[in-house]
């Protein structure tokens, strides 16, 4: 490798062209994802590219914890990463704002290669892989809803869940892979991408499937519920924080999509929560990762027990207001299911203080990361009403 | 049924190519003839999303000669699942293919087979430029499902996963891991 290495002045020459080039194409993605965002609606552009109201909330969201993921990386890969996360954020803007879910799920296949070409280590085909079949479910689902035979129509309204699911990093595709830097890791799928998927594919799924709409949100319904119960059990026994960090995040996923699965409010909380997991839950785990990787011992005190209450969706921060609407929801549905969530929202209080322990303080970038996503969540928990008119819901 | 039978078997010839093959002549002559095959179904209703589909995978083919080992490396040792899926794939394809109707059939049936190939490769393929291949094609297929936009996106994707730059230090740290 240290041969491969060696630097020539032709071998510098290429390499600074190719950062320039590199910097002007994340410029471009971040000008498309800036159109996606603030284009009015109908905007005529011989291609019809809209995203959903909530996708384009969600989007602004991955746009900030992506600025995150750059100023906390080391110096040294931070101005590979700009290009990078201008170039994945642009292709995400597309994605969601593609006219149909065929469109959607193909681009999705660029974006699982930006994804696994950015990672420093590991390899790039298992990668690629899961969230290459999360396109593939969505594609082949996308083909069977719109048939005419109800079975199919079913089974396709399934897959595309699924290929939600997959894409997202959930289970059952959960996939453990090497570790290296937080912009190479497999949370950047549930942490960073997923949440603005999720949310576009249920708007443009949802009010297309008619009379099958049901099955679409029984499916929604029963994936949330199997990664929550995993997520909230997974995260209170894992043997290391960086898995209980892990499990963490299906917890949440696992209350947005019984959320996307629920009418009315169920879907106001989802969205919540969305927008909680990309502003909150993944700047903390970055703010983690100098404790998780071993370069800092964990410490308590005060940012712990702040950290704590605001992962674990208590009052005032952003979890609240998701988790009461969630709560409502569900006491509409059916009794049992309100009686199953508030038990793993209860259970939740055992792993939170743990993962609050890991945050780090090492250097004021930490520091002022970490207040940044306390901002956030008192900002969703205190104005949920003013997020929720912006996502339109 | 002729464009629709000839489509799915370009189709599902490129992509049997492109599966049962490890160096990147095999890769991008099963790209390109994927795609054309796609190209074939699409051009019944779409000329203008053909177009796009011919040119993403015919570009995408090209760029992606610039990596992987030489030659064409067809059924290396182990490929007889594959060869067995593919010849599943073909019967599938064809038997499906008599059972739908419309203008927009040639394409679907042809996009299927080679979503499920392609789809079946990119699960096994421990080699980076096979991956790539097969996730150029699968992009291209699942285009093929849509509308003509669609088409266009999934033709970017195949041009921009074989576009993707490959770093001499991890391309070689890769191959000393396997």
């Amino acid at each position: 490798v240290s041969q491969l290495d060696v630097c020539t002045p032709a071998r510098e020459g290429r390499a600074a062209w190719a950062a320039r080039g590199r910097l002007l194409m994340g410029a471009v993605g971040a000008a498309a994802a800036a159109a996606v965002i603030w284009s009015p609606p109908g905007l005529a552009t011989g291609v019809h590219l809209e995203a959903p109201r909530p996708a384009r909330v969600a989007l602004t969201a991955s746009a900030f914890a992506l600025a995150l993921v750059v100023a906390l990386a080391p110096r040294p890969r931070r101005r590979r990463l700009v290009g990078q996360a201008g170039v994945a954020l642009g292709v995400l803007a597309v994605v969601t704002a593609a006219p149909d879910l065929e469109a959607s799920a193909a681009l999705l296949v660029l974006l699982a290669g930006l994804s696994a070409a950015s990672a420093e280590a590991g390899s790039f085909a298992d990668r690629l892989r899961r969230p290459a079949l999360g396109a593939l479910l969505i594609g082949l689902g996308a083909l069977l809803a719109h048939s005419a035979a109800a079975p199919l129509t079913r089974a396709g309204v399934v897959a595309v869940a699924l290929g939600l699911a997959a894409a997202a990093g959930l289970l059952p595709y959960q996939q453990r892979l090497e570790e290296d830097d937080a912009a190479g890791s497999d949370l950047v799928w549930p942490g960073l991408f997923g949440p603005a998927l999720a949310l576009a594919i249920s708007a443009r799924l949802g009010p297309a499937l008619g009379r099958e709409q049901g099955v679409y949100q029984e499916a929604m319904v029963a994936l949330g519920l199997v990664n929550l119960i995993w997520g909230v059990v997974g995260a209170w026994r894992a043997p290391t924080d960086a898995a209980a960090w892990r499990c963490s995040f299906l917890a949440d996923w696992g209350l947005a999509l019984v959320g996307l699965g629920l009418p009315g409010a169920g879907r106001a909380a989802a969205y919540l929560l969305l927008l909680s997991v990309v502003t909150v839950r993944l700047p903390m785990y970055l703010c983690a990762r100098p404790v998780l990787t071993q370069c800092e011992p964990r410490r308590g005190g005060a940012l712990a027990v702040v950290g704590a209450a605001a992962l674990a969706g208590v009052a005032p921060f952003g979890g609240f207001p998701a988790r009461a609407l969630l709560l409502e929801a569900a006491t509409r549905v059916a009794w049992p299911l309100a009686l199953a969530l508030a038990a793993a929202m209860l259970l939740w209080l055992l792993h939170a203080y743990r993962l609050g322990g890991s945050l780090s303080r090492s250097g004021p970038r930490t520091l002022v990361a970490a207040g940044v996503a306390l901002a956030a969540s008192l900002a969703l928990g205190v104005l949920p009403g003013l997020w929720l008119g912006l996502g339109a819901l | 049924m002729a464009a629709l039978l000839l489509a799915t078997l370009l189709a599902w010839l490129g992509a049997a190519i492109m599966i049962l093959s490890d160096g990147r002549r095999g890769l991008a002559a099963g790209l390109s003839l994927a795609g054309l095959g796609l190209a074939l179904g699409l051009a019944v209703h779409d000329r203008a999303a053909a177009a796009a589909v011919a040119a993403g995978a015919v570009a995408g083919a090209l760029l992606g000669l610039r990596r992987g080992a030489r030659g064409w490396r067809l059924m290396p040792p182990g490929s007889t699942p594959l060869v067995i899926l593919s010849a599943i794939c073909l019967v599938v394809g064809l038997a499906g293919g008599s059972l739908v109707a419309g203008p927009a059939a040639p394409a679907r049936v042809a996009a299927t087979t080679v979503i499920l190939l392609s789809g079946a490769r990119l699960m096994g393929a421990p080699r980076r430029e096979a991956a790539l291949a097969a996730a150029a094609a699968l992009a291209l297929a699942i285009g093929s499902l849509g509308a003509g936009a669609a088409a266009v996106m999934g033709a970017v994707a195949a041009l921009g996963l074989n576009a993707l730059p490959e770093r001499p230090s991890i391309a070689a740290a890769e191959e000393a891991r396997r």
